[in-house]
This record gives C-alpha cells, structure tokens and sequence, in this order.
C-alpha cells in the first residue's frame, strides 16, 4: 500500500528480451514510463479469496437438487421413447382411468409398450378422429340432437354388438329410428370408403368407452371382417335391418 | 522472465500486494506481443456488430411496416433476420469474444503470445466465412436451421479459422508460466474445448449427413442453446472474474464458489436445449431432463452472482468512475437475470404462455446483449489503451456509448416482454383471431424499433472511438479516461487510486 504507484525507478532494461517486437507495430514511445503508465497504474493480478461456501447455500443447493429429482421421476414419462404426453404417467389420465383399470395398471408398470398403453393411445387416437368426423352431428357430449341425431351415450346400438355398429359407421342408417325411447330421423352417411378399419375401429372403442360407456375394445380385423361380409351392400341400414341384424 | 512472473510466498500471503517494476514490465511485454492479434479480432468484429446492427433494424422495422424494402428480394424478412442473428452471434459476439479470450490467455498464462500470424491467419480465414455465409444467406441459400443458417460452404471455413484459434489456445496454456490457474482460465480453456464439440458435431449431425426426424429438431436445439451457455457464457465470465477484481484491486470472493460454479455449468448446461421443444413431438423424458437440468441452472447462477456481488462489496463507488467495471458490472448482473428467468421459462406451465411470442426474442436479447455484449464493451475499454498506446479519447463518448446502451436495453425489455407476455395470453385465448393478436403486437414492435435505434447510436458512437484509438487520435499516455476524476472517486478510498 505505501508502494507508490506513480513512482517507479527507472526501469532496469536488461529485463527485456533480445528479440523486442521488431513486427509493423505503432511506433515505439521513447519514455518508458509513460509507454507503461497504463501498465503501470493497474492493481494487482486477480487472486482467489478463501471464504467458505455459507451453509445457507448449501441448504438451498440440496433442496433444488431433491425437487429436481422429483419433478423428473413425476415426469419421466417411464423413460420411455413412445411415451409423449405431458400427464405424469400415473396420474389422472382422463380416458384410461374408465375404460377398465387396465391402462391404469399398463401405466403403473412404467411401461408405453404392450396391450394396455396400446388401448390408451387408441383411445386418444379414437377421440380425435371422432372430433374430425363424427361430433358436428353427436355432439362433444355424445348427446346427439333432439329429433335429427340419436345420442352415443348410453345407446344400446353403442354398447351392443360391435359387429352391427361397425355395419352402421361403415355404411350408414336411413328413417326414423328409436335410441333410449326418443324418435329420431334423418341421414347418416356412409363411412366405409373415408375411413380405413383402424380408423373406424379407433373411433368404436372410443365411443364406446367415453360418456361413462363400459363396453370393450374394438380391433380392426373386426371392422375388416365386418366390411367383407357387407360388401356388396349400396343402400344405408334401416331400423328394421337392424333390429334383425344377425 | 518466467521466474520474476511466479507469484512469491509473500505475493500470496500479503493481501495488500502491489506489482513490482519487474512484473509491470513483464505485463507490457505481454500486452505488446498481443497486439496485432488481438486489434484484428477487434476491428473486425465490431464491423461486423455494425453490419448486424444494420440487419437488425432492417429486421425490427419489417415487423411493423411490412412494406419497408418489401420488393428487394435480398432483404425479405426471412433472409435478414437469420443475417442479423448470424452477423451478430459469429460476427460480432464470437469474434470479439476470441479478441479478448487471446489477451486474457496470454495475461493469465504470465507468457508472450506465441504464433502471432498463426492467429492471423485464424482471423482472416474466420471472417472470410463470416463474409461468404452472410452472402450466402441474402442470396437465398440459407440452410434454414435456427442458429446454423450459414450455407454448408461457408462453415468449414468458419471450422478451420476457429480450429486455428483452438490450437493456439491449447500450445498457450501449455507453455503458460507455473503456478496457480486462475478461474478465468478455467472458463476459457472450456470454452475453447466445448465450441468445436458443438460446432463441429451440428454440421455433422445435420449438414453432412443429417439425422432423421424430429431428432434434427432436438440437435438443433442441443446446439443452438449450448452456444450460449458453454461458449459465450464461459467467454463473458472468465472476462467478468478477470476484470472485477482486476479493476477494483480485491480478490476473488471464494475460490471454493469459482470451483462450484464452474463445474455445476459444465455439468448442467448442456441438458438444456430440449426445453425449446415443449409441446413438440419428443418423448416426455427428453424435454424433462432439459426442465430439471434448466432449473439446476440455479445453483451456477446464484454461485456465481455471490461470488461477484461479494467481491464488489465496498467497492460499488467505483462503478462511477471505472468504464470498464460499469459496463462489466452491468453486464454480470444481467447475467443473474437472464438465467433466473432462463430457468423458470423452462417449465411447462411458463412455456405454455410465452412459446412462440416475443418474450422469447426478449430472454434472447437479454443474454446475448445486455449479458455478452457488455461484458465485451467493458473488456474492450480496459484492453484497447494497453495495445494501442494511447488513452481513451474522451469520457463524454464512453458515457454516450453507455447510457445509449443501457435506456436502449431498458426499453427493449418492456416493450418485448409486455408485448410478448399479451401475445402469449392472446394466443391461448380460443375467442381472439390471429390477426387481432398480431395486431395488438404493434404497438410494442415499434417500441422495440426505437430500442434498436438508441443501440445503433451506441454502436457508432463506439465504432467511431474505436477508430480514434486505433489512429493513435487518443489522448496521450497517462492518466486513464474515467467518467468522474480520479481525486473524487479517491475520496471514499484514500488508498487507492483510480484504475481502468
């Protein structure tokens, strides 16, 4: 401290090297002193202090670490390359939780792969192809319309036998019908040559597991089955043809 | 000389060391060996912060006035924003980034820049890239990857410059004088490292043989997040640790904070990239180890701002003197901001609001600018004198150059995250129709805009000191340019006087 900075001895010019920069430079100032005085006017090269790391920091370190950990198993999604969704995986995952635990139990396991995390995605798979196609006529809610269009939920044509609602979406219904004791007419359209078999069997399973419906699957091979035992058909069904469906 | 340049048992123990005639003359030796080097880096890099000033403008304006040289094919909005972002991230910020981790390297190594024209050439071959990419991208023949936009027959160029520099770094620190490694150090050698790591497996994975999918999307990300925290950030803080202490004549805090800071950044920042791909088709597990690495980003931040603040104590009258530790400081602080808020935009629920809005740009800008780019500035001050010879041209200027940047900055936070922060809720909104929320973001694109200009007066002003200084038009050696005199700022601390 009591070194004076602005004071420095005539510099010892033996320290310099031989080879002074003999490079296109600025020229060289003859006065020494002020050629270093920004040199010269510098503190110290920095150093490294030694105080401690405070235990506050400590604390506060191990409590983002451990809420790291959390958040990542919460959100590991299993580890899984397949499994893309933001809800936890055993968490409240809307669809599965009804159908019949099963995708419940899938997902427990951790695992996005097998029957079980299938069904799952065929359900999601279901609900937006029935967003694409089907709900301006049967409603968000599986409702339908008063008098035009029956309702999905709870319908015994829903929840029946899979082969004749396969018959329906594939080649639609015509005239009045009776759905929970209600009276509705109008057109369906036939679905078979806009939608493939998974796509029409995704929408099944959806439809028939939304809106507290409790009824099975539906696999492709069955709307495939389905299709080539009606093949030759070119008219919609009729509620009598349906009634006597197989 | 290596023998005078070893610290001493006394150098280490007493705190109040001042350098001896020995060692000032060995730094001037250092300094002058660093010169050609060094103001080549310089020089062109603050061109080319010029030409990406331009491009950003051009940029800015077209957001709110689409018509703004609509008709020059050359200078579509698509074509000058990815310029400005390349022009700015390589040209300006890398280049310069370059220009003070060779000073630093051979201050810290305590030797004479070794292969001085090996660093030329290195300078040269970069900016010869930096000039073919940026045609190549107003010529239309952008790779259209964010962040790598730089036609494939420009990066090896860009490779090999940097290669160069590369190389060099590694023979310094290996022929460095013995005795402690000082954290600054640390940060460079990283740097140095981490840059061709990223670099060079980006054009691999996506220019030469690119990967399938929505993996190009996750290496997209992996790079372009990376380049900010494991080469720019390491470059703005190893000049952050050199110059605080450097300036105010204190050492460092904690050595114990500076070892867990920088190996908590090495561990955690390079998870972090994924978080971009919130909501994108990537497993779960990708985006949330990029969540949780993003806010471990915490414990770096809040290390290395302890570590800074704690070292300041005492001394923040000296902010009203020092250009250098104005701009720095500055500078450091945005850098606990902009990673704060870094590590909360991860998250899901954040994202949800801000993806796809100009709060993104404003996080961005946050970083690279009001952090960086400071940082930079500060580092210019306090180098240019040593290597030209001459002092500062005049305070009014670097205080121009300041205050331009610092109200520019101010208002380009508000209006970008006001702006952003209503976009955002305007589009998660089902009743309000796109083209009401682009509407409704005007208003804050012109605010953006008239930043933009308050920077671009900043930047001119700079560029024209800088010319000054390298015409030797500076004041003459002696007293350093300070913004007040050296007999006020010493009144808080008799003992020591002003530095720059």
């Amino acid at each position: 401290m009591s070194t004076e900075y602005q004071q420095p001895t005539p510099p010892d010019h033996s320290h310099l090297p031989e080879n002074a920069p003999s490079s296109p430079d600025y020229s060289e100032d003859i006065d020494v002193r002020r050629l270093h005085s920004a040199i010269m006017r510098e503190k110290e090269e920095p150093r490294d202090g030694r105080e401690p790391v405070p235990l506050w920091l400590v604390a506060i370190i191990g409590l983002v670490v451990f809420w790291s950990g959390a958040y990542f198993m919460t959100y590991s999604g299993g580890f899984s390359g397949m499994y893309y969704d933001t809800v936890p995986l055993g968490g409240p995952t809307p669809f599965v939780s009804k159908a019949d635990g099963k995708g419940e139990a899938g997902a427990a396991t951790g695992g996005a792969e097998g029957g079980a995390a299938k069904g799952d995605d065929t359900l999601k798979l279901g609900q937006r192809f029935f967003t694409q196609t089907c709900v301006s006529c049967h409603q968000a809610t599986g409702l339908g319309q008063a008098g035009a269009y029956p309702p999905l939920a709870g319908s015994e044509y829903v929840v029946g036998d899979e082969k004749r609602l396969a018959a329906i979406v594939l080649h639609g219904v015509q005239g009045p019908i009776t759905v929970n004791g209600q009276q509705f007419n109008s057109q369906m359209q036939a679905w078979g040559t806009t939608l493939n078999d998974k796509k029409i069997a995704a929408i099944m399973t959806y439809i028939r597991q939304a809106w507290g419906n409790k009824a099975g699957p539906v696999t492709p091979e069955l709307v495939a089955e389905v299709r080539k035992a009606t093949a030759s058909r070119t008219t919609a069904w009729t509620e009598a043809e349906l009634k006597a469906f197989k | 000389m290596s023998d005078a340049s070893a610290p001493t048992l006394l150098q280490s123990l007493s705190p109040g060391h001042q350098p001896t005639v020995e060692e000032n003359i060995e730094r001037g030796e250092i300094d002058r060996s660093t010169r050609l080097p060094v103001l080549a880096f310089f020089t062109t890099s603050i061109i080319w912060l010029l030409i990406g000033t331009v491009f950003a403008m051009i940029s800015s304006f077209k957001l709110h006035s689409p018509e703004f040289l609509g008709d020059v094919s050359w200078l579509t909005f698509g074509r000058v924003r990815p310029a400005h972002l390349n022009t700015v991230i390589f040209g300006w910020a890398s280049t310069a980034g370059i220009g003070v981790t060779i000073w630093l390297m051979a201050r810290l190594c305590r030797t004479r820049l070794r292969h001085p024209r090996m660093l030329l050439v290195a300078c040269g071959v970069w900016n010869l890239g930096l000039v073919i990419g940026t045609l190549g991208i107003l010529g239309g023949d952008s790779t259209s990857i964010e962040w790598l936009e730089f036609p494939g027959y420009s990066t090896p160029l860009l490779f090999v410059g940097y290669a160069l520099v590369g190389i060099w770094g590694v023979i310094m620190f290996r022929f460095r004088a013995p005795g402690h490694v000082y954290v600054s150090q640390w940060y460079l050698i990283a740097a140095l490292f981490w840059f061709p790591w990223l670099y060079g497996s980006v054009q691999l994975l996506l220019i030469v043989h690119p990967v399938q999918g929505s993996i190009q999307a996750i290496v997209n990300w992996w790079f372009a997040h990376n380049v900010l925290g494991l080469w720019f950030t390491p470059m703005g803080l190893a000049a952050a640790y050199y110059f605080i202490p450097k300036v105010i004549g204190k050492p460092v805090h904690s050595y114990y904070l500076s070892a867990l800071g920088f190996w908590s950044l090495a561990l955690f920042y390079n998870w972090n990239g994924a978080h971009h791909l919130i909501g994108g088709p990537v497993p779960t597990w990708v985006v949330s180890a990029s969540i949780v690495a993003s806010f471990m980003m915490f414990i770096p931040v809040t290390v290395v701002a302890i570590n800074h603040h704690m070292t300041m104590r005492g001394k923040f009258h000296l902010l009203a003197t020092s250009p250098t530790l104005r701009f720095i400081v500055f500078g450091a602080m945005c850098y606990t901001l902009v990673s704060f808020q870094g590590s909360l935009m991860a998250f899901r629920s954040y994202s949800k609001v801000y993806h796809f809005t100009q709060l993104t740009i404003a996080h961005a800008h946050l970083g690279m600018y009001a952090f960086f780019t400071m940082v930079m500035f500060g580092s210019m001050y306090y180098i240019v004198p040593r290597l030209v010879g001459c002092e500062w041209r005049s305070a009014t200027l670097i205080k121009l150059h300041f205050w331009a940047c610092f109200y520019g900055v101010i208002l380009m936070m508000l209006a970008l995250h006001i702006g952003g922060f209503l976009q955002g809720l305007g589009l998660n909104d089902p009743n309000k129709s796109f083209e009401m929320i682009t509407n409704s973001t005007i208003p804050y694109l012109i605010g953006r805009s008239l930043s933009g200009i308050l920077l671009t007066i900043a930047h001119f002003v700079f560029a024209y000191h800088f010319v000054l200084m390298l015409l030797r038009l500076g004041r003459p050696q002696g007293e350093a340019t300070l913004f007040t005199t050296p007999a006020l700022s010493t009144a808080h601390d008799k003992t020591e006087p002003a530095a720059l």
